[in-house]
């Protein structure tokens, strides 16, 4: 999801707390249900969202059924992508 | 044949303190036992343990908490709630933060020593694995206004 100039990584970390929602590594979690070797390293994405102002994450069974019309309704959220391809 | 018994200090086969082998191994020993109990330190325990309510000292922001759980592959998450059609209600917990106390859960990419990580973090004061009883409220079957996804939901990644 990506974020508007104005947000800084603690509101959109508190944005995706709020709504349920958990910072995510798809290919970490790919690794993980292949049974494949997991190198766990610090799941933070400060970097990734100084470059881009984007943060990867997933839903869970805490998010509401109405997750997606929060996130667009939401002033500090400029985009959501459903259909991301995990690179790995 | 008769067997003279000779006193050790006299057949110079004397030693002080336990046999050299035996020693050795004590000392392998101890090293094993330090080795393994700074290993399960660092796990998660008691093992299994899947949610947490952790303490932060009173001058920590709840963005210092967040980032803290966060960077961990934590979230935060409210007892009772989360089950499939119950009313939903906010997870960020910005209000339990007033009392330097947040409720987290792991998540598939927390670390494996998440337990043992938090308790050594400096902004930690205490953390608590349970087990926890809670006396969840009632809940109505056809509640008005949002619900949670519930367990059976699928994982939807955004980007």
């Amino acid at each position: 999801m990506t974020f508007g100039a104005a947000a800084g990584y603690d509101n959109a970390l508190a944005e995706v707390a709020d709504l349920g929602l958990r910072l995510a590594d798809p290919c970490y979690e790919r690794s993980w249900t292949r049974h494949l070797p997991l190198f766990w390293h610090s799941m933070g994405q400060t970097a990734a969202f100084a470059s881009g102002r984007t943060l990867i994450v997933a839903t869970t069974d805490v998010a509401p059924t109405t997750w997606q019309d929060r996130l667009r309704q939401s002033a500090s959220v400029s985009g959501i992508d459903t259909s991301y391809a995990s690179p790995c | 044949m008769a067997t003279q018994l000779v006193p050790a200090s006299e057949s110079g086969t004397r030693r002080h303190g336990p046999h050299p082998r035996l020693a050795r191994g004590l000392r392998v020993a101890a090293v094993l036992i330090l080795l393994l109990a700074g290993w399960g330190f660092l796990q998660a325990s008691p093992p299994g343990i899947a949610a947490a309510s952790v303490d932060f000292t009173s001058d920590t922001s709840y963005a210092a908490a967040l980032q803290t759980i966060t960077d961990l592959g934590l979230q935060t998450a409210l007892p009772c709630f989360g089950g499939a059609n119950q009313i939903w209600t906010p997870m960020g917990e910005r209000d339990l933060l007033q009392m330097h106390r947040l409720w987290v859960v792991a998540t598939p990419i927390a670390a494996p020593a998440w337990f043992g990580r938090l308790r050594t973090t400096p902004s930690v004061t205490h953390i608590d694995g349970g087990p926890f009883r809670f006396a969840c409220p009632n809940f109505p079957a056809h509640p008005v206004g949002p619900v949670s996804l519930g367990d059976d939901a699928p994982t939807i990644y955004i980007a």
